[in-house]
């Protein structure tokens, strides 16, 4: 009697408490989510599992160890091409870590690169097969780098890999989609000064594989070319040459030679090595035969092709 | 002050530091692991020295809270069982500092074998840090980076070894211990086994972890969705349990994530209150209870 009498006596105690620290501890949660130091509850529509959500919870504390372990299993499961055992040990690693922006971009590396490279390299599998478990590792790779995003909306590395994903020729390249993660990453809040000028470029270069979207493309870099002498560069100068003959720019609107390029000899250099890289899919309208012009003019030795 | 260095002796042989060479192994291995060559990116040196906190933060994590925990609920029992209960309660000993005593010599315990973890991760992570700094600064020559960038990596390298804002971590590890010391306590004071008293604080624990999400939708969740009796269960949950998510700013130190004096204050502060209205719960039941 004298127990129960006890129990609820510090059952009131402890209810009287928690009253009175609610608030308190309510706007500390808050004020510690804003500062991104521990992370907000789960929202609904979430796609992550309750099962997991529980555990992640749970777990409290430590979290990060079993993250950890688990990332070093995860990478049994590479070695043994479980790609299935692999995916999943991801989910359960984001879940758990969820700000952690090496666990997305390693999950994700998994799946779009080296799963999908396995699969379409397996010739066990029929063609179709092949390349249908390439595109769907790949698609894999991006919504699980997509829900890094959507939980990590600022984090500019998350949308990077996304842009990068989507601009990368030897996987299943889609500028647009490339130009918009390029935009994101561009917008967020995090992205250091120094990387702004690098990625306006990689945004520019991605654009300039749109062939709708040339002029706009030709917009930006002209602006790029004008703001600093910093982006000069060999790849965004020729750009900007062939973008200006794919529209046929007037010759008084466009940029003239002698001012995108140093020197005759250099552009030479510069539009032969461009010329080599055509596969890249960057615009070659008038390179060849200006490259052809500038050969006759100099007499330079024609380079291998 | 005496029962606080005698329980701290006490614990001290039941050789409990042994655990300090498991932590040292562990904390060897992870400083060996490397990321796999072809995942390396311009933050792996970074991410190496996440993991390497990760692996060390956690398992002071989980020493401290079990520490706490096993120890704190061995104390009354044991004091029974050796008959030192009854020739300290037999003098002039109020039943509050006993108590208070015995708490003090488990945390002291806890924060001595924290200091020595900590102690090694700083210079285990000191080491790595200098050692991956000089790696990158010799890569960045061989690339030709230009100074400022060097610099730059330098310093975001830097941001991920030994921190005060990693101590406050530390911190936050030792301030979880303190409340599950207390809460052990409290239920040693009225349980008749070691290991009931376990069992429950793991629950209170685990449960603690669930308080923000109750809080939450008990004060942030409005609308037709919201069912009547879970609104009343996790009332329930948020007024009567710690909050245990607040001290996850541990994950946040790992990170290398800086860390507000402010909140560090009002965490301290928070964790002073649950810990003295444990303790003074613990008192209640305890002031007379026959043995």
């Amino acid at each position: 009697m004298r127990i129960v009498f006890q129990i609820v006596v510090i059952l009131c105690v402890l209810v009287a408490f928690g009253a009175a620290k609610l608030r308190f501890e309510d706007n500390l949660n808050q004020e510690m989510v804003e500062e991104r130091l521990i992370q907000p509850s789960l929202k609904e529509g979430t796609s992550l599992q309750l099962g997991q959500t529980g555990a992640a919870v749970a777990l409290g504390g430590l979290r990060s160890l079993v993250a950890a372990m688990w990332n070093l299993r995860a990478f049994v499961h590479f070695e043994n091409l479980d790609w299935i055992k692999l995916e999943e040990s991801y989910e359960v690693i984001t879940t758990l870590q969820p700000q952690t922006t090496h666990y997305w971009e390693t999950g994700a590396w998994h799946l779009h690169t080296n799963a999908s490279v396995h699969y379409n390299e397996n010739q066990d599998l029929s063609p179709i097969r092949r390349q249908a478990l390439r595109k769907l590792y790949i698609d894999k790779g991006s919504a699980f780098l997509e829900e890094g995003v959507r939980q990590n909306p600022q984090n500019w590395k998350l949308h990077l890999g996304l842009a990068r994903l989507w601009s990368d020729r030897f996987k299943l390249p889609d500028f647009s989609r490339a130009v918009n993660h390029y935009d994101n990453v561009l917008a967020t809040d995090t992205i250091p000064d120094y990387k702004i000028s690098q990625y306006k470029r990689f945004r520019f270069y991605s654009l300039t594989r749109i062939p709708e979207r040339q002029r706009e493309a030709l917009e930006d870099g002209t602006a790029l070319f004008r703001s600093t002498p910093n982006n000069h560069l060999p790849n965004l100068v020729c750009c900007l040459f062939a973008l200006q003959n794919a529209v046929q720019l007037p010759e008084n609107e466009r940029i003239p030679d002698n001012e995108l390029f140093p020197d005759e000899k250099t552009q030479y250099v510069w539009l032969s090595n461009y010329w080599q890289n055509r596969r890249i899919a960057f615009p070659m309208d008038g390179v060849e035969e200006k490259r052809q012009e500038l050969q006759a003019k100099l007499g330079t030795p024609r380079p291998g092709r | 002050m005496v029962i606080a260095d005698h329980t701290f002796t006490q614990l001290v042989r039941m050789k409990v530091f042994y655990f300090l060479a498991v932590f040292a192994v562990l904390m060897i291995a992870a400083s060996f692991f490397e990321m796999p060559y072809s995942r390396t990116t311009e933050d792996t040196a970074e991410q190496e020295l996440i993991i390497l906190k990760s692996t060390a933060m956690g398992s002071m994590a989980m020493f401290s809270v079990l520490f706490a925990v096993a120890a704190t609920a061995l104390l009354i029992p044991k004091d029974l069982e050796d008959r030192t209960l009854y020739t300290i309660l037999s003098k002039p000993v109020p039943r509050l500092d006993y108590l208070l005593g015995k708490l003090a010599g488990v945390l002291l315990l806890v924060l001595v074998s924290l200091l020595l973890m900590d102690s090694l991760l700083c210079i285990i992570l000191n080491y790595r840090t200098e050692g991956l700094i000089a790696m990158e600064i010799e890569k960045g020559k061989a690339l030709g980076w230009p100074p400022d960038y060097l610099q730059m990596r330098q310093d975001s390298i830097s941001q991920q070894g030994v921190t005060w804002d990693l101590q406050a971590g530390v911190a936050a590890i030792f301030f979880k211990a303190m409340i599950m010391a207390s809460i052990a306590l409290l239920i040693s004071t009225f349980s008749s086994s070691t290991l009931f008293t376990i069992v429950i604080a793991v629950v209170i624990y685990f449960i603690g972890h669930f308080t923000a999400d109750a809080r939450n939708y008990w004060l942030h969740s409005q609308g037709s969705n919201v069912s009547q009796e879970l609104k009343m269960a996790t009332q329930g949950i948020a007024l009567i349990f710690p909050d245990f998510q607040l001290y996850n700013i541990i994950d946040a130190t790992i990170e290398g994530k800086p860390v507000p004096a402010g909140i560090f204050r009002k965490l301290a502060t928070l964790t002073l209150f649950y810990t003295g209205i444990y303790s003074v719960l613990a008192w209640f039941t305890f002031r007379k209870k026959e043995f």
